[in-house]
Formats: C-alpha cells, sequence, structure tokens
C-alpha cells in the first residue's frame, strides 16, 4: 500500500526538498511543482492529501491555485498547508487555508504536523 | 368867561409846556410836569392822567396820576370807574368827568377838558371852572399833536435805551467776544466798543484793552498769525468784509484758536464805515479738526506704505488705490481708478465671490475674507487674500477692499504639500523595499535553517560532538540574522505609520504554532525548553490581528530566550475573565532589577537598538511591543524579581467570532 500523496508547490528547490523531506519523513509520498500553470495541470490528475503551497509562483499564484483547490469538490479531504515569506498576505488567505506557515518554517515542526496528520487522519 | 387874549396865553403856556418837556427822557416826568403846569396856569385846582386801555375790543383806562393827590382817588371817584358800562366811547369819558362830584370844590362849576394824546393812549383830564372856548379848544389841536410826538420821541429814546441795555446783557452773557471799530475814507481808525468778553477770552483785564488799542494785535495775536490780522485790518479799512482764524495767547499763555468776523456797515454818505466785529472761540472746533487731520494723514500714511493692497469701490468705480495696489497688480492709480474690478479677479473666481456677496459694493455687511487668484497687468495670475468692509467714504456708502498678496505663502503651501507626498512616497517606497528584501531574505534563510536542523537531527547521519557545537551555533547565528529580518520591516513599518490592524479570525493555537516553530529551535540548541499551553475556556477561534499578536508574542520569547541560560521559557494563553484574555511569556532568567524596570518600556535610541540586535537580538523593544498593545487596546504588564525570572503579560480585549455571530 503506497503513502499518502504530498504536494509541494515551491519554486525555490531547496525549500522544496527540506519541505520533502520532512513530509517523507512522516511517511508521505511527495512530489515537487515548482511553477503554479504546471501544478494546475497536475492537480487535474491527482487528488493530492496534503498541498504545500507557496504564494509567489512563477506563471500562476499561489493564491490562484488555493482558490481552484477550494472550488472543487474533489479536493474536499485535501489539505492546504500555506508556506510563504508573506505574513501579510498568508493572513488574508487563512481563511481558505488548513494552516498557514510563515518561513522560516523549522524542518522537525512541519515533520511533526505531518505527523500529526497522519495518526488523525484527517484534521491538523 | 376869560377873553381871546387871556386864552391865547393859555395857548401860549400849554405850547411851552410842551417843548420845555420835549426833551425830558422820562414820560412819566414829563406828563406829570405838564399836568401841573397846565393846573397851575390855567388856575384849576384837579386834574388827572389817564392811561386807556383796549383789549378784546372794550375800552377801559385806568387812572395813573392826579392833581391833588388825593383828590382824585376819593370814593366817589373811584366808585365810579368801577361802574363804568363796558364799552365807552371817549365821549362818554367827558360825560362820566362832569357828572363826577368833586368834594370841597362846590364854589366851581364842573368843567372838564380832555387832551387826548394819540397812539399813545394818555388822556389828560383838566377839571376847570368853566368850559373853554371851542376857539382855543380847536387851536389845542396842533398841541395835542406836538406833545403827542414829544411824548413819542420820548418813548423811542426809551426803547432804544432799553434796547441799548439789552444789548449790553446779550453782549455780556454770550463767551464771544464783540468789538465795533469805525474807519474814514481817509484811513483813519478809531476803536469805538470792545466788549467785556474780551476778558474772560484772553485772560487779560479789559482795561489793557480800553487803554491800549495795539494790545490786541500785537500782544494777545499769536505772532505767528499777527500778519494775517494786518490783512484783515487793511480789508476793513477798504470797507471789505472779512473772516480769518488765527490763534491767540492767553494771559496765562495757552492758545486758543479764534475766529474773528467782520462786517461792514456803510454811514450814508459812504465816507465813514464801522466794522462789527465778533470773535468766537474756536479751540475745541480746531482741536477735533486737527484730531481729524492727524488721524486721517495717519491713516493715509498706512494705507500709502503698507504691503496689503487697498482699494475703494463706491457704485463699482474705485474712488482710491494705494501704492501696494499698483505694485501688486501692475497697474497705475490713474488706470485702477478707471478699470472695472472684476478685470482684476481672476475668472475662476468671480462668480464665487459674486455668489458668496462678497463684493455687494452697497452692504454694511462686517467684514469677509475669500483666497481668491487675481490677474496682474501683465496676465500673470497671483494669490491673494480678498476682504471687503462697507463703509461711508468722503459722505458715501463704499465698499473697502484689501488684497493681501498670499501667492509666496501659498507656493510654499504647495511645495510643503508636494514634499510631503514626497516623502510619504519615499517611505512607503521604503517600507515595499523593505518588504520585499526580508521577503527574499527569508527564503535562503529557511534554507539554512532546514538543512542545518536535518543535520542535527540526523538526516544526513550521525554528527560528532564539535559537529554539534558547530550546528548550534550556525542555527544560533541565522536566529539572530531572521530577528534582524523580521525586525526590519516591522520597524519601518511603525515608524512610517503604516501599521493598519486587522480583525481577522484566528486559533489561538495558531499564534503559539507560529512563533514556536523557530522559537522551539533556538530554544532547544540553547538547551531550554519553550513549553506553551492554551487555557481550554479560551475560544478555539478569536478576532484580532495575527500578524501583529504574532510578532508580540515573538519578540517576548525571543528576549525570554536571550536572556535566559537555563531552565525554561514558558508560553501561557489565558481567558482572564469575560472581558479580556491574554497571553504571558516567563522565564527562568536573571530577573529585572528594578532601577532597569523603571525605564525598560521606554524608547530606545536607534544606536542602542543596534547595538542589542548585535549582541543577540532584542527584538522589537519592549517600547514597541507596548505601543503596539496599547494600540490593539491592551495592556502590558511586567512581573520580574531579580533572580527570580521575568514574566511579561499582554492582557487583551477578548472578541470571539462566536459570541459576534451571537450578537
Amino acid at each position: 500500500m503506497s503513502n499518502p500523496l504530498a504536494l509541494i508547490i515551491e519554486d525555490d528547490l531547496k525549500l522544496a526538498d527540506i519541505f520533502a523531506q520532512a513530509l517523507q519523513a512522516a511517511d508521505f509520498d511527495t512530489e515537487i511543482i515548482r511553477d503554479g500553470e504546471e501544478a494546475r495541470h497536475r492537480l487535474a490528475t491527482v487528488s493530492p492529501t496534503v498541498v504545500v503551497l507557496d504564494l509567489h509562483l512563477p506563471s500562476l499564484s499561489g493564491e490562484q491555485l488555493l482558490r481552484q483547490i477550494r472550488a472543487e469538490e474533489r479536493f474536499a479531504e485535501t489539505r492546504v498547508m500555506i508556506a510563504t515569506a508573506d505574513p501579510i498576505l498568508a493572513e488574508a488567505l487563512r481563511p481558505d487555508a488548513d494552516l498557514v506557515l510563515v518561513k522560516p518554517i523549522s524542518f522537525s515542526q512541519l515533520r511533526d504536523l505531518a505527523k500529526r496528520l497522519r495518526l488523525s487522519g484527517s484534521s491538523m | 368867561m376869560k377873553n381871546a387874549s387871556e386864552q391865547m396865553q393859555i395857548l401860549q403856556i400849554l405850547y411851552e409846556i410842551a417843548m420845555s418837556i420835549g426833551s425830558s427822557l422820562d414820560l412819566n416826568q414829563m406828563l406829570k410836569a405838564s399836568l401841573s403846569t397846565l393846573l397851575k396856569k390855567l388856575n384849576c385846582s384837579a386834574g388827572g392822567i389817564h392811561l386807556i386801555k383796549e383789549a378784546r375790543g372794550r375800552v377801559s383806562f385806568e387812572q395813573v396820576y392826579s392833581i391833588p393827590r388825593n383828590t382824585g382817588r376819593n370814593e366817589t371817584y373811584q366808585l365810579a370807574l368801577q361802574n363804568l358800562p363796558p364799552i365807552l366811547a371817549k365821549k362818554e369819558l367827558v360825560n362820566f368827568f362832569q357828572r363826577l362830584p368833586l368834594s370841597g370844590q362846590s364854589d366851581q362849576g364842573n368843567y372838564f377838558h380832555i387832551l387826548e394824546l394819540p397812539d399813545l393812549g394818555v388822556l389828560i383830564v383838566v377839571k376847570m371852572g368853566q368850559d373853554l372856548d371851542p376857539l382855543i379848544v380847536k387851536s389845542l389841536h396842533p398841541l395835542q399833536k406836538k406833545l403827542a410826538e414829544a411824548c413819542k420821541a420820548c418813548l423811542t429814546k426809551e426803547a432804544l435805551a432799553r434796547s441799548e441795555r439789552r444789548f449790553r446783557q446779550v453782549v455780556s452773557s454770550i463767551s464771544d467776544h464783540v468789538y465795533m471799530t469805525e474807519f474814514t475814507g481817509e484811513g483813519e481808525q478809531i476803536n469805538r466798543y470792545i466788549a467785556p468778553n474780551a476778558e474772560t477770552l484772553t485772560g487779560y483785564p479789559l482795561e489793557k484793552f480800553r487803554n491800549d488799542w495795539s494790545f490786541w494785535p500785537t500782544t494777545v495775536i499769536h505772532p505767528d498769525d499777527q500778519a494775517l490780522a494786518a490783512v484783515q485790518v487793511e480789508r476793513f479799512a477798504q470797507g471789505q468784509n472779512s473772516e480769518i482764524e488765527y490763534r491767540l495767547v492767553r494771559a496765562n499763555g495757552n492758545i486758543i484758536w479764534v475766529r474773528d468776523s467782520g462786517r461792514v456797515e456803510k454811514d450814508e454818505d459812504q465816507q465813514r464805515w464801522t466794522v462789527y466785529g465778533v470773535v468766537s472761540d474756536i479751540t475745541e472746533r480746531k482741536q477735533v479738526e486737527q484730531t481729524l487731520k492727524e488721524s486721517e494723514k495717519k491713516f493715509r500714511t498706512l494705507a500709502e506704505t503698507i504691503g496689503s493692497a487697498i482699494f475703494i469701490y463706491s457704485d463699482q468705480q474705485c474712488l482710491y488705490a494705494n501704492p501696494a495696489a499698483e505694485e501688486m497688480t501692475g497697474y497705475s492709480r490713474m488706470e485702477l481708478l478707471k478699470m472695472d474690478f472684476w478685470k482684476l479677479v481672476h475668472p475662476d473666481f468671480q462668480e464665487m465671490i459674486k455668489e458668496s456677496d462678497l463684493i455687494s459694493l452697497h452692504s454694511k455687511k462686517s467684514s469677509s475674507r475669500y483666497e481668491i487668484k487675481f490677474l496682474q497687468k501683465d496676465d500673470q495670475e497671483r494669490w491673494g487674500e480678498l476682504a471687503t468692509r462697507g463703509i461711508d467714504f468722503e459722505g458715501q456708502s463704499a465698499e473697502l477692499v484689501t488684497v493681501f498678496d498670499v501667492t509666496k505663502r501659498k507656493q510654499a503651501e504647495e511645495a510643503l504639500s508636494m514634499a510631503y507626498q514626497k516623502a510619504v512616497e519615499a517611505s512607503r517606497m521604503k517600507t515595499d523595499l523593505l518588504a520585499n528584501v526580508s521577503h527574499d531574505l527569508r527564503t535562503p534563510l529557511n534554507a539554512i535553517f532546514g538543512y542545518t536542523e536535518m543535520m542535527q537531527e540526523g538526516v544526513y547521519g550521525p554528527l560528532s560532538g564539535r559537529q554539534q557545537e558547530a550546528i548550534k551555533k550556525i542555527i544560533g547565528s541565522t536566529g539572530q540574522l531572521l530577528n534582524f529580518v523580521n525586525n526590519l520591516l516591522d520597524q519601518a513599518q511603525i515608524d512610517s505609520g503604516q501599521v493598519v490592524l486587522k480583525t481577522l479570525p484566528f486559533a489561538p493555537a495558531d499564534l503559539v504554532e507560529g512563533v514556536t516553530s523557530i522559537m522551539g529551535l533556538l530554544a532547544r540548541t540553547k538547551g531550554l525548553k519553550l513549553i506553551s499551553h492554551i487555557d481550554p475556556a479560551l475560544p478555539p477561534t478569536i478576532l484580532g490581528d495575527p500578524y501583529w499578536l504574532r510578532q508580540i508574542l515573538a519578540n517576548l520569547v525571543s528576549n525570554a530566550i536571550k536572556f535566559t541560560e537555563k531552565g525554561q521559557v514558558h508560553i501561557n494563553l489565558a481567558r482572564l475573565n469575560e472581558v479580556y484574555w491574554s497571553f504571558e511569556v516567563s522565564d527562568t532568567g536573571p530577573g529585572i532589577p528594578p532601577d532597569v524596570q523603571a525605564f525598560i518600556f521606554e524608547p530606545y535610541q536607534q544606536e542602542d537598538t543596534f547595538t542589542s540586535r548585535g549582541s543577540g537580538g532584542s527584538g522589537l523593544g519592549l517600547s514597541i511591543v507596548k505601543h503596539l498593545t496599547e494600540l490593539m487596546g491592551g495592556k502590558i504588564d511586567l512581573n520580574s524579581e531579580v533572580g527570580k525570572g521575568t514574566t511579561l503579560t499582554v492582557a487583551l480585549l477578548l472578541f470571539s467570532e462566536e459570541e459576534t455571530n451571537e450578537e
């Protein structure tokens, strides 16, 4: 049985790597997408359990992606963690997100949050 | 019956009487004398003088004198007088006297002769032993006439004397000084009269003037005005009226102003003339005039030198414009006087002025002010502060318009406004720049944190003790750098006044989570425990500004970690009561001495802030934490004891979404 999927949408490869390692440590399969438009295409075919979403992305913003995710019924169980360096924008989007993390985000914190999510099954 | 020669003799006597008394001044004396002489010469025993009075068509008479004194006033006579019928003709009077019995005179018949002095209302009644011959009576008529004339002349003299007396009374009762001077064709000057008022007017005794006629022109008239007075005398000498004003030096040295007005009346032969002069004290009027003149001069000088343009308009016609008006408008005074006022006002402001009734040019409204643009002769636009007021100008209703050039002030205001806009813009750009910089710094910082932490966690294999130490130093330094980056943006936002607090729902758990993420790493690295506790009584979601709350909490935690070397830092979120919730951060650090507590919330100096950052990062500084807390309507408390640690509590008003919805 495969692990649940965590989609990491983050244009900075190093951060994406750290997030991926933290989620893998919590037994998630991870997939990294660095472009907004690309993420939109990918979301058309997959329904990830967790989306770690950066807001400042090339070609399509994280904000637009979040709106799209929230608009579709099939993402009802998808947990969205905003991971951004823009605290002001993050606060504005907080109602639509399951969790807001302002960079810098600790590896252990993300790992522990992801573990809690795996254990509880749904709520964070 | 007396013969004709005797009668002529009587006539002659009467005539002589009339002539002799004609020059007498007193009418009474004259009448009495004439009666007495008449009685004596005619050998009569009694007679009287009666005044005829006529009032409302009724003739009555009154005896004013009689000879002998008692006879005429006997009872019968008085009774008869009282019983006279209302209207009495003169003929009846004669009858009356003829019927009148006279006591002690029975040997003689009752013959009366009455001499009437026409126009005077005087009857001279003579009782005679016999009737006069009609011829004599007839010849008495011219005598009567003469006597009447003599009496009239006498009366006129009396009237003149009375008039003279009255004149003197009038002269002495008025304050003006009166004089009378006679001039002859040959140029001779005779001073006939000088009124006693000269004394009051000048303070010199009257004798001074009466003894020495040159005293007035040479001593009393002010030396500077003597030449002018001499010209007046010259005019009088030529028979011309003259009126001049000059100064007098009073005996006490005071100077008064007088008006000397002389009218010339020429004699019939035109060879002599008299000047009737009146000298009036006009000092008071002169003083008023002088005051007015000075005041007028003062205001004219003011108007001519003041920097504001002053115009006076009446019926749209400019009556006055001052030099500043010329300077301000570029038009000459002559041009301004001919010009329409509206030509000076910028078209954009004409309607406004007309609508606001600012220049009604008729009303006496109190002053109104407006800022307007006006046009100079070369069409340059200037700003002016316009004020108007209704006034009386030279007897006509007019409008006083003043314009103060405020172009420079306006330009300064505009420059200031632009500078302010630029400053605001610059400040905003600085904040934006800092926001970008801090955003761009957070991402690589996150990578450093992430990889270092993974190494620390052993993701990349076990580390030696020295490697662990190095990792701790990297994490500590990165923490400082992170604080610095965070504070850079916060500080800029606070400094530029751009902190706008929002009211958003947030979970207290998220607030703690956000802070403990990196702070936990920093605390662990320092060997400290970072413990957090959330009161279950606190609603799961409350309202507030999560960003700035997190900044406050992060700074309190950061400070606590910084100063604590051993033990723990405790974050406690609690519901204090129905109204307040709080978060407190307590540590097991060294505590803050009371003298430091006294100023711990005081604003830090910039240098100090940098220094403290350099030496470990003090966060925003407690003054800014306090400022933000108070901005949120909360309060901050410090509880610290040396050796026992420090607790900082931020208490805030509790608004939860649930409660808000319920309402």
